[in-house]
């Protein structure tokens, strides 16, 4: 077997909340609470959840944005969790991150040139008339011209700008980029360009993905492997056709019926309650209390990710 | 159609302009559509084509710049732009209710959730303390809030998303309205609670026997809920039709194009089929069709001639000038 790209493996990230005014009782959000996961060379996968299950935590926590409480991520075999300072840096060469919001996650009072250049200068990559030509060139490839590099972030419209948080992401030949919702803030018809250069950009440049999104439809046209969270924990693990087709998870099972898309008509599951809080998640299986098939024992023993078919795990006792 | 009384009727070209420093944004440029008793009609378009000016206009809730120029909104026969402030405020909250976006923005965050219920409760009804209180609370329980009685105590930001939006819905429907407005209702909330969400507006709307006006940029949301629909493209409708006729066959190329671009779970495509360029400036839009210039059909009369919307098949309109209707 080829050794993965990225590996991830009990990842954990607990934030304190200080309730108690005494001092040492300190409660936590357990926002990503043992992860695991591989992404291979050149593959895409997409990370489904709804919000506050920690997806975007563990795409931060990967990079290293937030310190891990706990668990191991190596990228290349290389263990990204002890590097410090100028190694930690080099390191980020190879991990993007493209972000949800184009809006705020360009600086308002700069330049695209200026945005485009941070990278650049931070790791002292090219300088000059080489940056130039860089520039231009990165700027083609999203799809925009030169002289949109004179232009501010509200110059732009939406697509545009996610474009050019695209083209800073890439302006290091990055190996792997982590795309935390990268349309949602888009219209349907800017979200399929967008869509479509996300795709492009993988087949030149031979990228990895992982592609963080709670749209299971979008999920379903970029990805090749497909991991559901709820509550900080991966439910389901599963090459994307399977998991449409034979969804393993009764909360797989409720997220996918609750689609909608006018060319599939399924039964409607509709799950009682709210997502729970992570700061205190309910005992043995967390999604126990909304689910449908829940047993005796489910609230008491916790399940772990089983393979119920070829690279399939799910996380249940059924 | 004509069997069936119609609710609300806009027509005479409805115009809500904003007279802006940098000139003159039509965002509702010539709108004309109808609402049967019991109908869920939805008006879907992407961000800027008007669907929400629409909405406040109906409501008489454009603020300044913004001012509704022509156009007539019939509601149960009456013309909601000639009545007086007093007889509006009558209409609002009470014959029509209005569910918005953003819960945690509509609602006012320093009044406890019974006292914004019983708010609209007492204006509408004229009802004392005690019977708005329970009237408030029955309320709550008809939208499957749990623990009813509790929450009429609690401050908005201590409900989740869903809860709020569940609250929004109890002070829309609190004298059940004949015309419920709901504007993106579940944009802001997860795919499961959204699925609740839209699953109890439809049954209050089925037992208050009200209809709907659903505003969405989501097609697939239209297709599971609404009975009709009207696409908006920059301020003008440009295609109105059954629900079940929109998908199978649209008529005009940017509802083509917009059903085109949705990923599908069931379809394997490597590329999106996209529409070329961006929505236009609605202060100098294009001549002619506004969509000519990023429509894949347009011929030089398109970019002359500003089609009008005609009735190709019953019920179904459609405003190009390749419908054959011009």
């Amino acid at each position: 077997m080829i050794e993965p790209l990225l590996s991830v493996e009990g990842l954990k990230k607990y934030f304190p909340i200080r309730r108690h005014f005494l001092p040492g009782r300190v409660e936590f959000v357990k926002a990503v609470d043992g992860v695991t996961f591989q992404i291979e060379q050149g593959e895409t996968l997409g990370l489904v959840g709804e919000s506050g299950c920690g997806k975007t935590t563990v795409g931060k926590t990967i990079l290293r944005f937030e310190e891990p409480t706990a668990g191991k991520v190596a990228f290349e075999g290389m263990d990204l969790l002890s590097l410090k300072g100028k190694e930690l840096r080099r390191a980020r060469w190879n991990l993007q991150m493209v972000f949800q919001d184009p809006f705020s996650s360009l600086d308002p009072r700069w330049t695209v040139r200026a945005i485009l250049r941070e990278p650049f200068l931070i790791h002292r990559r090219a300088k000059g008339n080489d940056l130039e030509k860089r520039l231009v060139d990165l700027m083609e490839i999203v799809g925009l011209t030169r002289r949109h590099l004179d232009w501010y972030p509200h110059e732009f419209s939406g697509g545009q700008r996610q474009r050019i948080a695209i083209c800073r992401a890439l302006a290091l030949n990055p190996k792997l980029m982590i795309l935390d919702e990268p349309t949602s803030a888009l219209d349907v018809s800017v979200q399929a360009q967008i869509l479509n250069l996300l795709k492009e950009l993988q087949r030149e440049f031979n990228l990895t993905y992982l592609f963080i999104s709670h749209d299971l439809s979008v999920i379903k046209h970029m990805c090749v492997r497909v991991a559901v969270m709820y509550l900080g924990e991966i439910v389901e693990l599963s090459p994307c056709r399977e998991l449409f087709s034979e969804p393993g998870h009764p909360y797989t099972q409720a997220l996918l019926s609750s689609i909608l898309d006018p060319s599939v008509q399924r039964d409607e599951i509709l799950l009682e309650g709210e997502i729970p809080s992570a700061s205190a998640p309910p005992p043995g299986c967390r999604f126990h209390p909304r689910c449908r098939y829940r047993k005796e024992s489910c609230d008491k023993d916790k399940p772990s990710l089983m393979e119920v078919g070829k690279n399939h795990f799910v996380s249940c006792f059924l | 159609m004509n069997e069936r009384r119609v609710i609300l009727k806009i027509q005479g070209d409805l115009k809500t302009y904003f007279f802006t420093f940098d000139g003159v944004a039509k965002a509702v440029d010539g709108v004309n559509f109808e609402i049967a008793e019991g109908e869920t009609f939805g008006l879907v378009g992407e961000t800027g084509c008007g669907k929400s000016v629409t909405a406040l206009s109906v409501l008489r809730l454009v603020d300044p710049p913004g001012r509704i120029v022509s156009g007539e909104i019939l509601f149960e026969g009456k013309d909601l732009l000639r009545m007086k402030e007093r007889e509006m405020q009558k209409v609002r909250g009470d014959k029509i209710g209005m569910i918005f976006q953003d819960p945690m923005s509509s609602l006012n965050p320093v009044m406890t959730v019974g006292f914004q219920l019983k708010e609209s409760i007492r204006l509408h009804k004229g009802l004392r303390e005690k019977k708005a209180e329970r009237l408030a609370i029955e309320m709550l329980e008809q939208v499957r809030i749990p623990d009813p009685s509790k929450v009429m105590k609690r401050f908005p930001h201590e409900l989740s998303g869903g809860m709020q939006q569940r609250v929004m819905i109890g002070i829309a429907l609190c004298c059940h309205p004949k015309l419920i407005i709901a504007d993106e209702p579940t944009t802001a909330l997860d795919v499961t609670i959204q699925a609740q969400i839209l699953r109890l507006i439809r049954d209050l709307k089925h037992d208050f026997g009200s209809s709907m006006l659903m505003i969405t940029h989501n097609l697939g949301l239209v297709s599971k809920y609404c009975d009709r629909v009207g696409v908006m493209y920059a301020g003008s409708l440009v295609e109105v039709c059954d629900v079940s006729e929109v998908f199978s066959e649209p008529s005009h190329p940017y509802t083509k194009g917009l059903i085109e671009a949705i990923p599908r779970v069931n379809a394997e495509r490597e590329t999106l089929p996209v529409i070329a360029g961006r929505i236009p400036d609605i202060i100098n839009p294009p001549p002619g069709c506004k969509f000519h210039p990023r429509c894949k059909e347009a011929g030089p009369r398109c970019s002359e001639e500003k089609p009008r919307l005609l009735e190709a098949k019953p019920g179904h309109w459609v405003a190009c000038v390749h419908a054959g209707l011009h």
